[in-house]
């Protein structure tokens, strides 16, 4: 037996790193406020600004490589999508460009650039929490906090289902497409395609989840105990109690100056 | 000491015409194993839920006559106690992993978490049926992604850690190969040793023959046969309801043909094996 | 959450991936529809409106992370789940015409509620193909407003009848021994038709 694995539960999770050994709830609040300082600031630099911070804090918190797989494809995608429609039809009086029937204006550009830069930084927040946090550590925290442990398990068995459904509509579709089912070709072929692919998926998992509730009840899942966690989290260090106030303290700052301002 | 009671009951699904068990009557003592066999749809998996308590907390439907557990009826007990009291391990391995841990450990551990045990006694209580199992090779890997024997075995040892009084075990044997079943089986009479009520349905009778103290056979939703494991199994009318009997009943039978070569029919190979040493004088 | 049906805790994570798997399986068949909310739908129909809610929340909350843009359309599907809950209630999943009916029902708050939050947060102009439209629409003279909202409505029109009409055969494949297990079954379960429901209870 490893005991060295047993014996790192007696102990707190860490990954000896000061970013993502963070309580979760602690990341969260940060990466709201950093989400929302370029709402407040409608200006592109600003929301350029926060991206590269981003980045800074994925090199820092060692996921560069998992932040960038998701976060480069998904920001170009998304930006330049909403940059060139805002640049193609927002109307103005500055006219750069004409092509056809579409006239791309500076006020369309300038629009545009700060939209989308805007968007992007958004889901920088996102994407840099989600590969910063793990959920099963997130959801340990909302369970300290007193969120009950059903609903935990609601949101974890989420995630677990999504990958095993996945699996599963690989194997049919490739039996189905083996069977001769139609999954290329004409629009139609395509959506009769589709029931009998989801539909057996689906009600096999209808039927698997009553097994589940009777093993899950097995498991003593409604026992009126207050249950216990054999993984827990570090308990916040003062350091990091003390960073918490100084960034919520400077980002009320933050809003006072931009109101009176 | 009577530890499950059952007085004339009988149990319809809800929105069903036929009852799936009807008039069972049965006494089941404490620390005793129970076999529970019976051809295919005679109802086994309906009377482990009605012994378990499922039935009428999960499933609905029309329960008529007494099920009285320790003395209570199960109508008036609190379900969520119930789960904490009688242990339940079923058929399929894969709805058994929660989905919810990443690791075989924190998987043995969810039960006890949920009752609250606190970390110390959870980790030894883990850490002890994950060798009386011997799981100590699969401690680190992702439940998720074991194969069926090895979940079967994973829920196996989740339920056992729980270390409730009653275990109802609906075929934990289906995804096993030979040797694993006979671990299993030895497993579950050294639960009994320490004093657990066993309820087993299990297909292969020859190991049913060698633990069970009693046996019930259902058939149709009845009890169509009881009693000592060592009568209920040489009785040869089973084998017309579509119950298999043990080889070892089966060529005693044979060898008592064959000019009376052995006195008493026995259900187990070691007693048969016994009976022809002692026949040809060894 | 605590009172909440036994097996609805267990369908909310089924819901949940349906929904997401439902909205793969159409991008991979190329088709031009979402199917994005069977789950939703189906878990509101059968557990009432505020289990569907969880379910359409939960399911934009996981997609954000890889398309964040949906985080903006939490409430189509948390609005999805409340009417499936609502409209379930009042038999409407029993017969097809019906369903297909309600199904504009469902477009009127993808596109109707969809397109107020494009022109909320985006402008009127999403990052998508409605948004296109949109934009092509504005240059032949609509205000923003009329072209979010008639690009969405008809996109969700396109969506919604197909969806209701997957949901409605899932809903009548479901056995009635799981039916009576769950909050609304009883009102999806034909008591015409139970004669002819077997028991496959071993």
């Amino acid at each position: 037996m490893d005991y060295q694995f047993v014996d790192s539960f007696r102990k707190p999770q860490v990954q000896h790193n000061w970013f993502l050994d963070l309580n979760p709830l602690s990341k969260l609040n940060i990466i709201i406020i950093l989400a929302i300082i370029p709402i407040l600031s409608h200006s592109w630099q600003v929301s350029v600004a926060v991206i590269t911070f981003y980045f800074v804090l994925a090199v820092a918190s060692n996921r560069l490589k998992q932040f960038s797989k998701v976060y480069v494809r998904l920001a170009l995608l998304i930006g330049s999508l909403l940059f060139i429609m805002r640049a193609m039809f927002i109307p103005g009086e500055d006219t750069l460009m004409k092509i056809g029937f579409i006239t791309i204006t500076q006020e369309g550009v300038d629009h545009g650039a700060r939209f989308a830069s805007l968007v992007v930084a958004i889901c920088g927040a996102l994407v840099f929490y989600s590969v910063a946090t793990q959920a099963r550590d997130l959801m340990l925290a909302l369970e300290k906090k007193g969120v009950p442990h059903t609903a935990t398990y609601v949101i974890l068995s989420s995630l677990q289902s999504i990958i095993d459904l996945g699996r599963m509509s690989k194997i049919i579709m490739e039996s189905q497409k083996a069977r001769g089912i139609e999954t290329e070709g004409k629009a139609m072929n395509r959506i009769k395609a589709f029931f009998p692919i989801l539909g057996p998926l689906f009600l096999g998992a209808i039927s698997n989840s009553e097994e589940k509730a009777i093993a899950m009840d097995a498991r003593a899942f409604y026992a009126p105990e207050k249950n216990t966690h054999l993984r827990e989290l570090r308990p916040v260090p003062m350091s990091e109690k003390l960073i918490l106030v100084i960034v919520n303290l400077a980002f009320i700052a933050f809003i006072v100056w931009r109101v009176i301002g | 000491m009577n530890c499950i009671t059952l007085k004339d009951v009988s149990y319809k699904y809800p929105y069903t015409e036929d009852f799936v068990l009807a008039n069972i009557n049965y006494q089941f003592e404490k620390g005793k194993f129970y076999g529970i066999i019976g051809p295919n749809g005679s109802g086994k998996t309906t009377f482990c839920n009605l012994l378990r308590g499922m039935i009428p907390h999960f499933f609905h439907g029309d329960l008529s006559g007494d099920v009285l557990i320790e003395g209570q009826d199960v109508r008036d007990w609190n379900s969520d106690l119930l789960s904490t009291k009688i242990g339940y391990i079923f058929q399929n391995p894969f709805t058994q992993i929660s989905g919810i841990k990443e690791t075989v450990f924190e998987e043995i551990a969810l039960g006890l978490e949920n009752l609250g045990v606190e970390k110390e006694e959870l980790i030894e209580r883990v850490v002890e049926v994950v060798k009386l199992l011997k799981l100590e090779k699969l401690i680190k890997k992702n439940p998720n992604n074991l194969s069926g024997g090895q979940k079967q075995r994973v829920a196996f040892a989740s339920i056992i850690a729980m270390n409730s009084d009653i275990l109802v075990i609906d075929e934990p044997t289906s995804q096993l190969d030979p040797e694993s079943t006979d671990e299993i089986f030895k497993i579950i009479n050294l639960l009994k040793e320490q004093g657990k009520t066993i309820f087993l349905v299990e297909h292969k009778i020859d190991l049913i023959a060698e633990y069970a103290d009693e046996v019930i056979v259902l058939n149709q939703g009845q009890i169509a046969r009881s009693g000592l494991t060592a009568d209920v199994l040489s009785d040869l009318s089973l084998l017309q309801m579509g119950v298999t009997l043990p080889q070892a009943t089966l060529l005693s039978y044979d060898l008592q043909k064959i000019d009376k070569a052995i006195d008493t029919i026995s259900i187990t190979k070691s007693q048969v094996k016994d009976q022809i040493m002692k026949r040809v004088g060894v | 959450m605590k009172k909440m049906n036994k097996l609805t805790i267990f369908l909310i994570p089924i819901g949940i991936a349906v929904n997401f798997i439902g909205g793969q399986i159409a991008l991979l068949l190329k088709l031009p529809l979402y199917l994005d909310s069977i789950g939703t739908i189906t878990v509101g129909a059968l557990c009432g409106g505020i289990p569907g809610a969880i379910v359409g929340a939960i399911t934009n909350i996981s997609i954000s992370v890889t398309n964040p843009t949906t985080l903006a359309y939490i409430w189509l599907n948390i609005g999805f789940g409340l009417l499936a809950g609502y409209l379930s209630k009042k038999g409407v999943f029993k017969k097809l015409w019906k369903t297909v009916i309600a199904g504009f029902g469902f477009a009127l708050i993808g596109g109707g509620v969809g397109s107020m939050i494009t022109i909320l947060l985006f402008d009127g102009l999403g990052a998508g193909t409605t948004g296109m439209i949109t934009g092509m629409l504005m240059t032949i003279g609509f205000s923003v407003q009329a072209g979010a909202f008639m690009s969405e409505l008809f996109a969700d029109l396109l969506d919604k009848i197909p969806t209701l009409i997957i949901v409605f055969f899932i809903l009548k494949s479901i056995p009635v021994r799981t039916l009576a297990k769950l909050p609304l079954g009883h009102v999806l379960i034909n008591t015409n038709k139970l004669s002819g429901a077997t028991r496959k209870e071993a």
